[in-house]
């Protein structure tokens, strides 16, 4: 019995002192590590154009990350964010094609975003079905209605002198362009969560529902609107993409690469799925730790077989963590809370 | 208890005896296709001319060709290939379909099935994901009676006839093209940005690259799967400059789709001074109107164009000689290569085949 | 019943897609074929989704699965038979990953299995790497070719395969103790827990389940069409969920049937084939199943909120009640008139006791009563100061009675009859008639068992207060006011039958002191019957009391051959306006909340004597209503009336006139000479 209490309470102790440290710095930890491992086992990680690399790819996972973990601080999540990178490009250039400006093309693209943003906040705050299962049904709606509603092609371009193409070359104040797109990004959102009422309450939402709604917070409207930010974010990551590559294609699954490098993102830099708990520090040094991993992967010629199982692993160990260090109440928890 | 064993044993019994495998012949049906069929063996020896029109338009009249591509709407290749055969079936009287199996491979296995199964077709032409993935198909068409012709991506299983470019020699041609170029530079690192390891195109240009770079002394330093999505293959191109660095002289690209985005990644890295302009070229294989555009603006320095009409043309022709034959579909195959040409800035306005439309 | 919504507008989808799509009798063949594999997805997601979970991996097993059993074939050489049987335990094995996680570590399942879908897809493509180069051989084995394109006594093997495990997954989960425990951890995991499930080990199972049966449809799939790429079931857990919800498995736990989870498979096949007939580009079928799937979602998730008020709305319906002349019973000196006879009775049990509906008296002077919390107190006789809980019964303990044998008889709400031995332990006597036939509800329950008195051949007579309701609404009868009551006859060989169906309210029984018939009180229609159960008249009913002015309760015998009777309640004269306009007690249960009912006056201790022909002898009351705020039942014992009352924290104990004193024991089952063994020798 005492061993059995002594043991319990370790456990507690060295739970509560991970519990404690602020993910992002674990994270921030966990790079700097990998960042030397990497450089003395594999020849050309370790410079500064390969990890300019690095950064421009995570410029658009980042964006996306951030869209998630502002619907996953108010306990919600939204698996509809790939689907919406992806349409953002294509409806943009489809609409290019018809002969569209292309700032009304981007203009319809980000109407799009607002009207998913708006049917999965109203889904998930106002008919109450599972974040989850909505988003994954509104996701793949969008993809599927999309395509059979508006595409007449399969494959899209960039027109080379459209302004589009800039979000992806050139800098900015010596970023590049991709990089300092994140970055305001970020600093706008760190100003929404730090000093908004709007992004207080989607944190309060997020650490307990019933007591944000006894406080007399408008929750409705601050969950439809996280899901409109993350919708709209989405939106732009996927005009960061499209401007990065070049081309578009309407072969997309719903379950994108995207989506899942986000949540990975999101859930190792600390935004805790059961809400209300994560900082920007914590998601941006999660982009760029998921970046690194499948930059050392590549460059160490692994087959994207080992790296999807790589990825996985890692967002597996990272919700076992979550759960581990933020676990629901079996209790109270709902049979259907999935 | 007696009785219920026996009647347990005897319920066992008309089961076990009930059961059929439901393996095929081995023998090909005999049974050619539906229709009136107004020639076998081919065109008489001794034949008027007028006659001759008439008997392959009675051969050729109703018979019903499905095209099952990987993708059709908007996209070049198949678009290309699917021109000429509505043109060229429509004017012989016969129905030609489209099938769009919209890059998902169980939606074309759905859809061959339900082809054979409820016997819509007298001919199939197939455009093959995978290797491996259609082999149960083909056979199954050929024992319905139903000719199956491949274009371009070869099956582990062959069909009646085969048409398509010559991968392997193509390969070695864009390498020792390659070649020519990086020992200008006094360079020979060269790398492979390819697709999934079962899709028949990879298989064979992987081959076709080992074998010229070992002729040319070239070095292979990097391959990688970019699984045809332009996301990673530019993400590969960036970090194959950046880890070769100076001594990288080319990125074979096996496809423009995915070379455009590579030679996307080369440009940045040119812009951003990561690399040294014009070190690096991308070497693509087709050209499409879009690859010509990103010759012209320098994202790929050097490509394959062949004959993609031709194909079209070339399963037109192969259709209607597999109807004059009459032979039982999978008796005989046959295999046909379209011919290829090098292009670049410099000559791609020259060649016919090159920079097509899709239309 | 609430999955009969989504299922019957499923299938008047199929039929419309049948109707306007050219599906031919082709189509047929594919469409099963199909079912079978997808279906068998369809049961492991259903058993996944009954004990609360998600399994998204579903498709990622089934491919990887369906990769392995061909590289075990073409490249190891292993056995085909051996290859049939590891192909389940490989799924299995993936499906123990997704149970550790969710089951052990208590991740989540939607977003773990999600991640896993990946993962088990990493796998599949790092086998196809591997070994693609090795599998073009084609199979030797006949097995193989039996499972793809054999049949079972004409049927296809696929399709025979999954009709099996359809009936096997059905009989377990609706009949075996695995398949009810996984439907109350589903349902409730709390209650399922301090019940003793093991609730770890349920969750576990169910995903161990649903790999196996995915791995199964792997091997199937490669039988059918020997794909050998990684891309099998891609894409398949969104079907496969569209499926199961458009079969109306609930998506918050505890409800669902493989069965109607397959009809469900069924009508998104007819509708893939559609697409794929009319040559639509594959957008369409997403889309379609995106908006199936949140629409069905949405109706689930609503379903749930809104059955029980949509259930209560369509249940209730209170009918018109003719009633006869009111008595005013403060109307001075008349055999009527409120008095203060009961005032004074002295307490039993004060403040152990929670209400005692009856009670009973052994050869011993011991007082035997119920209690709302299930038990059976004991008070030591001859004073009754002591008492102690005697038995438990688990339900509402209600009407007493000594049986033949002197073992004491209790009608227990929601439980049925119990006999109570002398050693406190206690017996199902009945809980179950006959359903009645053309009757969508179902009546084989005894509900709410509320009186009961043994006749002189030993058979028991219960009253159910009503068929539909439990004892803990009794309040919406008095409402309704609907024939939702029985007389039960209980034999002596413990079978069952129904004497008087279609009763409104019947409350108090007893046997005549005859024996010849049996009385029984209609509390809603303030009257008491008398049926004959022997001489001329059996089988026949007749009124004995009516148009009396509140609403009657327990009957007993008096010991000089009258009998005991207590009200509930008492008529007013606006509670019998409302009996005459149903639809005003309707709109008073739609728009206020059941505290504010408007029902008879509940809050009454009324006691009355009358004879066999009917006549009232004695009225007694408790005007002042502060000991005895209602009394449900008397039983005279030897001189003394014992009052109990249902909602009352005591039993009284009056002494009796002598003028009312007679030489009948009325605990004897009239006409018997019944030896009260069991109780009394448990005594010495």
């Amino acid at each position: 019995m005492t061993a059995l209490l002594e043991r319990r309470l370790t456990r507690t102790t060295v739970r509560s002192r991970l519990e404690a440290l602020d993910q992002g710095t674990l994270v921030i930890g966990l790079i700097v590590a990998m960042l030397i491992l990497g450089g003395l086992t594999t020849q050309g990680f370790l410079t500064t154009g390969n990890l300019s690399v690095v950064l421009r790819f995570s410029a658009a996972i980042g964006v996306v990350a951030i869209a998630q973990a502002f619907v996953v601080l108010g306990r919600g999540v939204d698996l509809s964010v790939g689907a919406m990178a992806l349409v953002a490009g294509q409806v943009t250039l489809e609409l290019m094609s018809r002969g569209w400006s292309e700032l009304a093309a981007v203009g319809a693209a980000l109407g799009v975003a607002l009207i998913l943003g708006l049917v999965n906040g109203f889904l998930v705050a106002v008919v109450g079905v599972p974040a989850l299962l909505a988003t994954l049904g509104t996701g793949q709606l969008l993809l599927g209605g999309i395509k059979v509603g508006l595409l007449q092609s399969n494959l899209y371009s960039v027109a080379p002198d459209a302004f589009l193409r800039r979000l992806g070359m050139g800098s900015v104040l010596g970023i590049p362009t991709a990089v300092f797109c994140l970055l305001v990004v970020i600093a706008l959102s760190w100003f929404c969560w730090s000093y908004t009422s709007f992004g207080r309450l989607i944190r309060a939402i997020g650490d307990n529902p019933d007591t944000a709604w006894q406080m007399g917070g408008p929750m409705r409207r601050v969950q439809i609107g996280s899901y409109l930010i993350a919708a709209l974010l989405s939106a732009f990551a996927g005009f960061l993409i499209m401007a990065r590559e070049g081309s578009v294609t309407t072969t997309g699954a719903a379950f994108s690469p995207l989506l899942f490098a986000a949540l990975t993102a999101v859930v190792i830099g600390g935004v805790s799925l059961s809400g209300g708990r994560g900082s920007l520090l914590g998601v941006a040094a999660g982009t760029i730790f998921i970046s690194l991993i499948v930059n050392l992967l590549t460059l160490n010629s692994l087959s994207p077989a080992l790296q999807d199982l790589a990825n996985a692993l890692t967002l597996v160990v990272a919700i076992v963590l979550d759960a581990w260090l933020h676990p629901r109440d079996e209790e109270t928890a709902k049979s259907g809370d999935l | 208890m007696k009785i219920k064993t026996v009647a347990m044993i005897a319920l066992l019994a008309l089961v076990l005896t009930g059961c059929t495998s439901g393996r095929p012949d081995a023998a090909p049906g005999n049974a050619a296709a539906g229709g009136t069929v107004s020639l076998t063996g081919g065109v008489p020896e001794v034949v008027q001319p007028l006659e001759v029109r008439q008997l392959v338009h009675d051969t050729m009249k109703d018979k019903r060709i499905a095209f099952i591509p990987l993708l059709y709407k908007g996209y070049k290749i198949t678009t290309e290939w699917g021109v000429q055969l509505q043109r060229g079936f429509e004017s012989l009287g016969s129905t030609f379909t489209v099938y769009d199996s919209n890059f998902d491979t169980d939606q074309m296995v759905r859809i061959i099935d339900d082809l054979i199964k409820s016997k819509k077709a007298d001919a199939l032409i197939l455009h093959n994901p995978d290797l491996n993935v259609l082999t149960q198909q083909i056979k199954e068409a050929q024992a319905a009676g139903i000719y199956v012709v491949v274009l371009n991506m070869t099956s582990n299983q062959s069909g009646d006839v085969f048409i398509g470019a010559d991968l392997v020699s193509m390969a070695e041609e864009i390498t020792n093209k390659a070649a020519v170029d990086c020992k200008a530079d006094g360079k020979n690192q060269i790398a492979l940005i390819n697709g999934p390891a079962t899709d028949p195109w990879n298989v064979l240009y992987e081959e076709g690259v080992k074998t010229a770079a070992e002729e040319q002394g070239l070095e292979i330093v990097d391959t990688t799967d970019s699984k045809w999505q332009a996301d990673l293959a530019s993400q590969q191109a960036a970090t194959m400059i950046e880890r070769h660095g100076a001594d990288l002289c080319a990125l074979m690209v096996p496809w423009d789709v995915v070379a455009l985005p590579a030679g996307n990644a080369v440009k940045t890295a040119e812009d951003e001074g990561r690399v040294a302009k014009d070190q690096v070229g991308v070497y693509a294989i087709d050209s499409s109107s879009d690859g010509c555009e990103g010759i012209s603006d320098g994202l790929i320095r050097a490509s394959i164009a062949y004959d993609q009409s031709g194909i079209g043309t070339g399963a037109l022709l192969a259709v209607q000689q597999l109807f004059e034959l009459g032979n039982a579909p999978g008796s005989q195959r046959s295999v046909a290569y379209v011919p290829y040409v090098v292009i670049d800035k410099t000559n791609m306005s020259q060649v016919t085949f090159a920079c097509y439309f899709g239309s | 019943m609430e999955a009969a919504v989504p299922l019957s507008l499923a299938m008047i989808l199929s039929v419309a897609i049948v109707v306007m799509v050219p599906l031919g009798i082709n189509d047929g063949g594919s469409i099963l074929e199909e079912v079978a594999t997808k279906g068998l997805l369809a049961i492991g997601l259903t058993v996944v989704l009954v004990a609360g979970g998600i399994d998204l991996s579903i498709g990622s097993i089934l491919g990887v699965t369906a990769l392995s059993t061909l590289i075990l074939d073409r490249v190891y050489g292993v056995p085909m038979l051996l290859v049939v049987v590891l192909a389940p335990v490989i799924g299995a094995a993936f499906g123990a990953i997704n149970g550790f996680l969710i089951a052990k570590i208590k991740t989540r399942p939607f977003i773990t299995t999600l991640v896993t879908l990946i993962a088990f897809r990493g796998v599949a493509k790092w086998l196809e790497e591997t070994y693609s180069s090795r599998l073009v051989v084609p199979s030797t084995s006949d097995i193989w070719y039996f499972l793809g394109q054999g049949t079972i006594v004409g049927i296809p093997t696929p399709t025979a395969l999954f009709i099996i495990i359809l009936v096997i997954a059905h009989l377990s989960l609706t009949r075996s103790r695995w398949g009810w425990h996984l439907t109350s951890v589903g349902s409730d995991r709390r209650s399922a827990r301090r019940n003793g499930i093991n609730v770890e080990r349920s969750v576990f199972s169910a995903y161990i389940l649903s790999g196996a049966l995915a791995g199964f449809a792997g091997l199937l799939a490669s039988a059918r069409f020997g794909r050998a790429d990684s891309g099998v079931g891609l894409g398949f857990e969104i079907i496969v969920l569209t499926a199961v919800v458009l079969g109306g498995v609930s998506l918050s736990g505890g409800r669902g049937s493989v069965i109607r989870a397959a009809v469900g498979m069924f009508v998104v096949t007819i509708i893939q084939q559609a697409t794929i007939v009319l040559r639509m580009d594959n957008g369409y079928f997403a889309t379609l199943l995106a908006i199936v799937l949140l629409f069905f979602a949405v109706l689930d998730l609503k379903w749930g909120t809104y059955r029980e008020r949509f259930a209560a709305k369509l249940s209730l319906d209170p009918g018109m009640t003719a009633v006869g002349p009111l008595i005013d019973v403060t109307v001075l000196d008349t055999l009527w008139t409120v008095n203060g006879r009961l005032t004074d009775a002295p307490p039993i049990g004060l403040g152990l006791i929670e209400g005692a509906e009856d009670c009973a008296i052994d050869d011993g002077g011991h007082l035997y009563c119920g209690d709302r919390r299930g038990w059976i107190w004991r008070f030591e006789g001859p004073d009754h100061a002591e008492g102690k809980v005697f038995a438990r019964t688990g339900g509402l303990p209600l009407g007493h009675a000594w049986d033949l044998n002197g073992n004491l008889l209790v009608a227990v709400g929601g439980m049925g009859v119990q006999r109570i031995l002398a050693d406190g332990t206690t017996e199902l006597v009945a809980n179950q008639v006959k359903r009645s036939r053309f009757s969508l509800h179902d009546d084989s329950a005894i509900r709410f068992a509320d009186d009961l008195d043994v006749a002189p051949d030993g058979s028991i007579y219960v009253s159910e207060f009503s068929s539909r309701t439990s004892a803990a609404e009794y309040m919406l009868e008095f409402v309704e006011c609907r024939p939702n009551g029985r007389l039960i006859r209980i034999n002596p060989d413990g079978s069952t039958e129904v004497v008087i169906k279609n009763y409104v309210s019947p409350n108090g029984v007893c046997t005549s002191h005859d024996g010849q018939s049996i009385l029984v009180a209609s509390t809603g229609l303030f009257r008491v019957d008398r049926l004959w159960i022997s001489g001329p008249k059996k089988g026949q009913l007749e009124p004995v009391l009516e148009d009396l002015p509140g609403y009657p309760d327990n009957m007993n015998r008096a010991s000089d051959g009258n009998y005991w009777m207590s009200f509930v309640a008492m008529r007013t004269p606006v509670s019998d306006l409302l009996m005459k306009y149903p639809a005003m007690r309707r709109r008073m249960t739609k728009e206020l909340p059941v505290d504010e009912w408007f029902v008879p006056q509940l809050n009454v201790s009324c006691v009355l004597k009358f004879t066999d022909s009917g006549q009232v002898l004695k009225v007694l009351w408790d005007e002042t209503l502060e000991n005895y705020p209602m009394v449900t039942s008397i039983n005279e014992h030897e001189g003394s009336l014992y009052l109990s009352g249902v909602q009352n924290n005591r039993l009284g104990r009056l002494e009796l006139d002598p003028e009312d004193r007679g030489s009948i024991d009325t605990r004897r089952v009239p006409m018997t000479q019944q030896a009260r063994t069991s109780f009394s020798e448990a005594e010495k």
